[in-house]
Formats: C-alpha cells, structure tokens, sequence
C-alpha cells in the first residue's frame, strides 16, 4: 500500500520540473492510474494501522517537522538518561584518580591520573549517551521509522538535484563515517556515489558525541538536549547544502527518482535494539581500549615534558609549543592553544578532542575539566567549537576508507580540504553571529 | 530449436519461486558476463516444445544505471527473448505496472503475472484480469506461485505467446525480411546477438503515450532514418526515440554524427 502513495507522491514533486525524463514517467503514471480505474477495486477494509502512521509520517509538510521532532525527542532523551551515569562513572575515575596520584614515584603517578584516568576514564564517562542514543536509533531503526525518514529526507534531496537513495548511507554515517563512506557503493551512478562520498563525513558520527555532551552540558545545561540535537540537523543541512554544489559545479548527471521498499511498521523488540546498542557501544569501547588510550599516554607526554625534561609548566611542554604555533590561524575563532592541540589529536579520531583537552586541563591544574573550560572559553567559542569539529576533517580511518572506496588521492584531498575550510568558515559565522547577538 | 523465455519483475514479488516452479531442478547459475550479477537459467520441456527460460534481475525500471538495470535492459534489447514473462506483485499493482509499461516499449512478446494472488484476496482487493488484459493486449495468468498455483496455466500461456513463426522456425535463414522504411514498416530491426539476416518483426506498441508524446517520437525516428540507418536497424525505433527523448547515455553515446545529435537533443517534450 504504502509504495503507491510513494510514486503518487514522487510524481508531484517532479511536476514542477520540465524534464523529458519527468514528462514521460508522469505519462506512465497518468496510464496507470487509468488503468487502475478500469481493472481494480480497492477492498473495503483497507485501512491498516501502517497506512494510517504512513499518511503522518510521510506527509507532505507535515513529514520533515515530525522527523526534526523525533529527532530532537531522540538527542533530549540521550542527554537526559545518561547524566545519572556519567556522574556516576565519572566519581569513580575521580576516586581511581586521587588513589593512584598517591604514588609515590610523581611521573608514574602523573601518567596513571592525568593521561590515562583523565584521558580514557573521561572518555568513558560517554559511554552511556553513546548507548543510549544507539539505542533509540535502532528502536527507530526497527520500527521501521528510519526508512521513512529517509523517504521524507528523499523529497528534499531530490529538490537539491540529489539522489535520494544518498539518504541511507548518510544515516548510517550518524554511527560512524566509515560505515556511511563504504554504504554510499549502493548509491546509483558515478555521480550520486561520489557525492555521497563527499559529504558522508559531515554527518556527526559517534566520536563526535562526547564534545558535544561535554561542550552543551557546561555551557548550555538546560537545554544541552537541544544543542546537540542542533549539532546533527547542522551536519545533515551541511551535508545536503554541500552535496548539491558538488552535483551542479563537479557533475554533470541525471538523478534518478527513488523507489523504496517500505516494510510495514513493526514493534521493536528489546533484543534487537539492545543487540544494536551493544554492538555500536562496544565499538566505541574498542576505540578507547586501544588507540585512545595509546593516544592518552602520547599527550600526556607531550604536556607533562618539554625541552627542559619532565614537570616543566604546562606553558613550556611540547604540546604548548605545537599549539601556540598553530594557535594564531585560529585566533580569529577564540580557540586557545589548548583547544587547538585537543583539534590536532582530533584528527587521529574524533573522540580525541575531548581526550586531550581533559589529559591537558588535567596536567595544568587541580580544578575540573568543567570550571576550567568555563573560565577559559565564551559559550560562543564553545559554539564554534563545537561547529568546527562537527564539519572539520575526516579522521584517519574515514580518509582511508574515502582514499580506497573513491580510488583516488585527488577527491580524497579534495574532501579533507573542503571539510577544513567549511569548518573554519561556519565556526566563523558562529563567532560573528555571536559578537552581534551577545555583543 | 528451445524456445527463449525472459522472467523479469520487481524485486520481491516471488521472481525466483515461479522460476523455481517452472524449471525444477533443471537449472544453472552463473554471472552474467562482465557483471557481478547473478544469471540464472534453467529448462523445461511443455507439449514436445523445450523452453529455455533465463531469471533475469528484479529491477523496478530499466534506465541502465546500475548494473542490475542494464543487465536485463541488455538482455531484453539484444537477445531478444521468444516471450517476456513480467511478474507482477498483485498487491502493489501502480508500483509494479511501471515496468509492465516500460516492457511494452520494448515490443516484445509479453505474458503478465498476477502473482501473490493470496495476498490480493486477504486484502479484498479485486483485479479483473480480463480487463487488464485487454487493456495491455497481452495475457494475464494469476497465481499464487508458494502455492504452485497458476503454473500449468502460466506454461499454457507462454506457449500460447510465441508466435507461430517462431514454434515452426528451424534455426536456419531469416524469420523475418526486413520492413521496408518508406512504406512505414517500422516494425523490424536486427537484434545484436541475431544471426546476419535475421530480422525481428516487432510487436506493435499496445500502450501508446499522449499524441503530444507520439508526435515528438515520429520526428526523432524520422531524423534517424534520414541521417542513421545503422543505429535505426539495431535498436526497435519507437523504444529508441524513447530513449533519446530521456537522454539516456548509453544510447546518446551511440550516436557517432554530432549534428546529428544536437538536433535530436532540441526534440524537447
């Protein structure tokens, strides 16, 4: 039932436009209809619970409303069930911390409670809204919601000269960009699939959650559900806005009308969304078993030693060196030189940013991650910040994944650079923006 | 000489299970060449004659962009099949009739199938098959292929569609000498994969569009017979003009005369 509504629907969004391609498939749909009226009774009770969610959820205006809303319900629901948890994890790194600072020999116990514990135990502290938000994922997943989300981005996307079957790789991109770069091969055609390619990485992955949660719940803590929920609907406009330049100004290809098979709508089961939810959870706990916690050791010594050998001032370390010569390309943003090392790292992997800022902030001084970076930075550097690593470069396991999937150094480059200079431009506008409102 | 029989529909609506059906064991599978996609061909022997039926991919139209589209578009253009079954989901009858539709631009020998007929009568859906039938002038069979329902009927009909030329021919000389262009026989061409001579006598088009659409094809078709013969003789002329009116790639690349093909691309709708 469902799919009839789908290629009526299709079809009146297509009116508008005089193509040949249009004009005939419209005909072929007039002939349908036609002969629909002539051969086929519809029964009387026809009305399945499925048709009826379908006629709101994929409604024509009222569809995308009700998927930001859905969304936002998503992102308020992560933010809110975890705080219990993260508090929770957090008290017991800071208990672990404070036992092993009371080892005697200070370098070993530097390393244990400023890299490690305060590096990887607050990473850890993001588990919870990393679970949480995969689990509502995969419940929208299994209802059978997310396929129709896709359908409703479709209609949008199609209106950008994009292919909406681009829309379900960028889903996947919301768990990881990996995952998004290697589903965009589904994609129809040379042009669509590179697209797709391109600007699967603006979509914020899960390494990129624990900034935002951190960043929103400092900064904004009434309405952090909001703030991350606003982080993801900018990655996906980003995305779309991103794709249809690339399709007009590096592509010359028709798109193609989208034709989905939607299942009925089902009721999840809780092994189902709990099977997705671990499997991404634990996904995120391999990353920080291993290479963030290696990265943890490697920024802890690059803070904790400088030219002049170990316990120097944060100021005099190696990372402060790097820093405040990278720091003044983003003056002009208010990113301090700490925030531009936690950048650097973030290219190794998303979750890293928040990792060095917190092994930083940790070899500095006594007091909290939190009330350091409330003294440090304006909630509007806070905002940019968190724009800036939404959108800048891919992490290292993205870009191999473009690199072998396009086959090419040349777009592989070429999506780096744009990222970066999207990045440095949107955070940008977040400063100015915010200069004029917050004056 | 085995009667060549194409299965084609919409992914899921039970494709496989009628060829599975129809075939039994008697089948192989292989890739189509060059493809990563999955050929599957099997045989069955009904009253004395021996089909060859070939499963070709589930697709929901034929526009040659991904490899699943191009193969049956292929296979349907250049084989040439005795008879196209097009296999039907009952239940999503305006989705599905969008290839039927497509199919009957390629002129061929068509059969349709009403399959997941169970399904159409939970629902208390009625199809009046008789009328479907006139209407795409072409036979319309019911089944319930789970249930091994319809098959004898299905065999009865594809024997039914091929035409006599075809049941009598002995593999040898042309079934069909090629129409002659000036006096409007437009029904011929030569399929690639065919044997020198061995023309193919269309099947007239049983739908055809708006006269504003028709009108657009007979200036394409006559432009290629006056400055493209070769092209003309390879492809059936309708579906071709068709083609370039959507500005399909693969067949505008065919296209050698430049002049040529700006003037067929100003031919707008």
């Amino acid at each position: 039932m469902t799919s009839y509504e789908q290629s009526t629907e299709l079809e009146e969004d297509f009116i508008d436009d005089s193509d040949n391609q249009i004009i005939l498939a419209d005909e072929r749909y007039r002939i349908i209809g036609d002969i629909l009226c002539e051969a086929y009774e519809p029964g009387k009770e026809k009305w399945t619970l499925s048709d009826m969610l379908d006629k709101v959820f994929l409604h024509k205006y009222l569809g995308i409303p009700i998927f930001l809303v859905i969304m936002w319900a998503m992102f308020h629901f992560t933010f809110q069930a975890s705080v219990v948890f993260m508090v929770i994890i957090q008290n017991s790194f800071n208990w672990l911390g404070d036992l092993v600072s009371q080892i005697p020999i200070p370098w070993l116990a530097s390393l244990l409670s400023n890299g490690i514990i305060a590096g990887v135990g607050f990473i850890l502290s993001f588990v919870p809204p990393v679970f949480f938000l995969y689990l509502a994922i995969s419940i929208l997943e299994d209802t059978g919601y997310l396929s129709r989300a896709a359908f409703v981005m479709d209609r949008m996307m199609v209106k950008m000269g994009l292919h909406g079957r681009s829309f379900i790789p960028l889903l996947l991109g919301f768990g990881c960009s990996v995952a998004a770069v290697m589903a965009a091969r589904t994609v129809e055609g040379r042009a669509n699939r590179y697209t797709t390619i391109l600007v699967s990485p603006l979509m914020s992955c899960a390494g990129r959650l624990p900034l935002y949660v951190l960043i929103a719940g400092i900064f904004f803590p009434t309405i952090a559900g909001t703030i991350v929920f606003l982080m993801y609907i900018l990655g996906i406009v980003m995305a779309i806005i991103m794709a249809s330049i690339f399709k007009k100004t590096l592509f010359e290809e028709e798109t193609s009308p989208l034709l989905m098979e939607l299942s009925m709508y089902q009721v999840p089961t809780l092994h189902g969304a709990v099977h997705h939810m671990w499997e991404r959870g634990v996904l995120f706990l391999r990353q920080a078993g291993t290479y963030l916690l290696a990265g943890s050791i490697v920024i802890w010594v690059l803070s904790s030693f400088g030219p002049n050998g170990f316990g120097v001032p944060i100021q005099e370390s190696f990372v402060s060196i790097v820093g405040q010569f990278v720091q003044p390309l983003f003056a002009p943003l208010g990113f301090d030189w700490r925030i531009v090392v936690a950048l650097i790292f973030g290219f190794m992997a998303k979750e890293a940013v928040v990792q060095s800022l917190a092994i930083i902030y940790s070899v500095q001084s006594e007091t909290a991650i939190a009330a350091s970076l409330l003294a440090n930075i304006s909630p509007v550097t806070a905002l940019a910040l968190m724009v800036f690593v939404l959108l800048y470069v891919p992490c290292i396991a993205t870009i191999g994944a473009i690199r072998s999937e396009t086959d090419s150094w040349k777009w592989t480059a070429l999506t780096i650079s744009y990222q970066m200079v999207l990045a440095y431009l949107m955070a940008g506008l977040v400063v100015f923006l915010g200069g004029i409102f917050v004056g | 000489m085995k009667i060549k029989v194409a299965l084609i529909g919409n992914p899921n609506v039970g494709k496989s299970v009628i060829f599975n059906n129809l075939t039994g064991s008697r089948q192989h599978t292989g890739n189509w060449p060059g493809k990563t996609v999955e050929k599957k061909e099997g045989y069955y022997v009904y009253k004395g004659y021996e089909f060859e039926v070939v499963d070709l991919p589930g697709v929901y139209s034929l526009n040659a962009l991904s490899d699943d589209e191009r193969v049956a578009r292929e296979y349907l253009i250049d084989h040439r099949p005795d008879v196209v079954v097009d296999i039907v989901n009952a239940g999503q009858l305006e989705r599905n009739l969008y290839l039927t539709l497509l199919l009957i631009e390629y002129q061929v020998n068509l059969v349709v199938v009403l399959n997941m007929q169970d399904v159409v009568q939970a629902k208390g859906d009625r199809i009046d098959a008789d009328k479907l039938s006139k209407i795409l002038k072409a036979p319309v069979v019911t089944t319930t292929a789970t249930k091994k329902k319809g098959m004898e009927e299905l065999k009865k009909t594809i024997l039914q569609a091929v035409p006599v030329e075809i049941l009598e021919r002995d593999g040898s000389g042309a079934i069909h000498p090629p129409g002659d262009g000036e006096s409007d026989d437009h029904l011929h061409y030569h399929p690639k994969y065919h044997h020198h001579g061995q023309y193919e006598r269309l099947k007239p088009p049983s739908i055809k569009y708006d006269t504003s659409i028709e009108r657009k094809l007979k200036i394409i078709v006559g432009m290629l017979e006056e400055e493209d013969r070769e092209i003309l003789d390879r492809f059936p002329p309708r579906w071709l003009a068709l083609r370039i009116l959507e500005r399909d790639p693969d067949i505008l690349s065919m296209i050698q005369d430049p002049a040529l093909k700006t003037k067929l691309l100003e031919v707008v709708l």
